[in-house]
């Protein structure tokens, strides 16, 4: 026993005099030791709704400055995580810059695509890791704003990793699932020409989004991009959730004298099942 | 033997400190120098920065956004309300980690703690 106790305390004295880091290079990636006292302050998210897909934040502080922060999130099944493309979609970081200043707070962003079968909250698992003075030599904040890095490992800047369980709630959607913004298009009478219809998604987002022309008003034809059987959406071939996109019909009025014509719309796509409704848009010839 | 082996420690690691405190220093003429010319002092342009931020994350962990984009137009709106740019946030945002005094007066702000509701 006093061999190791004698043993225990020889390490803690060579370790001293050379330096931890040299007596244990493996000290460079603790990943459970928060060495500079970040924490996450959100325990849980914004709510969203199944079927749902939205940037969501979670806030964090720091007691001291670190930086190079990368953020990670795993997520339950089914539940997917989007990164911001500009970090190549891999991680995220805090918003602004990669540096939580200490005593400062600020957050990081992510997106989470919520699947319809999706109907009570889950928790997600967020991981973060930077590098900031670990207090076992002397460090100075300076030091991580320096630029010189080949200095960080002598002056004790470590990787640290903080992992957080952070909640997001899951509610009904509310409102409707879309609305459709154009209901007028003018037309030149005699002409053939596209014509957008614009749409904006509700809280959620609707796959498969297409559109056909109904029973038509004689004297008018109606054909669709690609010559295909319906009009997809110009953006994606989903309506996202409060983003807006549209569907461009091509109208043949060849027939049509100038007046206003209603045409009906057969809108279909897919939300927890699939789903068809009409709608209509008239045509104002001239 | 203990007590002299522990001052021996204390004597090692203060050996230890002053040492990389000196390889700090000796790297430090151009990081200290970089910081103090970095550093931003408060004034009351920072003052009503730091109002805006400190609302604004007091208020985005409630908030879903539908695009990335959203994200900063909701800062911008923010600031515009305030009578502020982006330009003038992100030179505020990339002097806090060299001012002190920058930080200081967001931790006054931050003090009264965010609105309820």
């Amino acid at each position: 026993m006093p061999g190791r106790r004698g043993g225990a305390l020889g390490v803690a004295l060579l370790a001293a005099l050379l330096g931890w880091s040299l007596v244990l290079p493996g000290a460079t990636a603790s990943a459970d030791v928060n060495w500079s006292g970040v924490r996450a302050v959100t325990s849980t998210t914004a709510a969203l709704t199944p079927g749902e897909s939205a940037w969501v934040t979670v806030t964090w502080a720091a007691q001291q400055t670190v930086t190079d922060w990368s953020t990670t999130v795993a997520a339950p099944a089914g539940v997917t995580v989007t990164y911001p493309t500009t970090r190549g979609g891999s991680d995220t970081s805090l918003y602004g810059s990669a540096t939580l200043v200490g005593s400062v707070t600020d957050f990081t962003a992510f997106k989470l695509s919520v699947p319809y079968t999706q109907r009570t909250s889950f928790t997600v698992t967020v991981t973060s890791t930077y590098m900031g003075c670990t207090g076992l030599l002397t460090c100075l904040d300076q030091l991580l704003r320096s630029g010189d890095r080949s200095t960080w490992l002598a002056a004790g800047i470590r990787q640290g990793t903080t992992t957080a369980t952070v909640t997001v709630p899951v509610q009904a959607a509310v409102g409707v699932p879309f609305t459709q913004n154009t209901t007028e298009v003018p037309v030149a009478a005699g002409s053939s020409s596209f014509h957008k219809i614009a749409f904006t998604g509700g809280q959620t987002d609707l796959a498969g989004f297409t559109v056909r022309a109904g029973t038509l008003p004689t004297g008018l034809a109606v054909t669709y991009p690609g010559d295909g059987s319906a009009a997809t959406l110009n953006g994606s071939s989903s309506l996202l959730g409060r983003s807006a996109d549209y569907v461009s019909l091509r109208f043949v009025t060849t027939g049509l004298a100038p007046g206003r014509y209603v045409v009906p719309l057969t809108i279909s796509y897919t939300a927890a099942a699939p789903v068809t409704t009409v709608g209509t848009v008239t045509l104002v010839v001239s | 033997m203990l007590g002299l082996l522990a001052a021996g420690v204390t004597l090692a690691l203060a050996g230890c400190t002053g040492a990389a405190a000196s390889d700090a220093n000796s790297a430090a003429p151009s990081s200290t120098s970089s910081s103090s010319a970095t550093a931003v002092p408060a004034d009351d342009l920072t003052q009503r920065i730091a109002v805006v931020e400190a609302a604004r994350q007091c208020e985005v962990g409630s908030s879903a956004f539908a695009e990335e984009s959203a994200i900063t137009a909701d800062l911008d709106a923010r600031l515009a309300a305030a009578g502020l740019t982006h330009t003038q946030w992100k030179d505020w945002h990339d002097a806090l980690a060299t001012s002190p005094d920058l930080v200081a007066q967001l931790s006054q702000v931050n003090a009264s703690g965010c609105a309820a509701g």
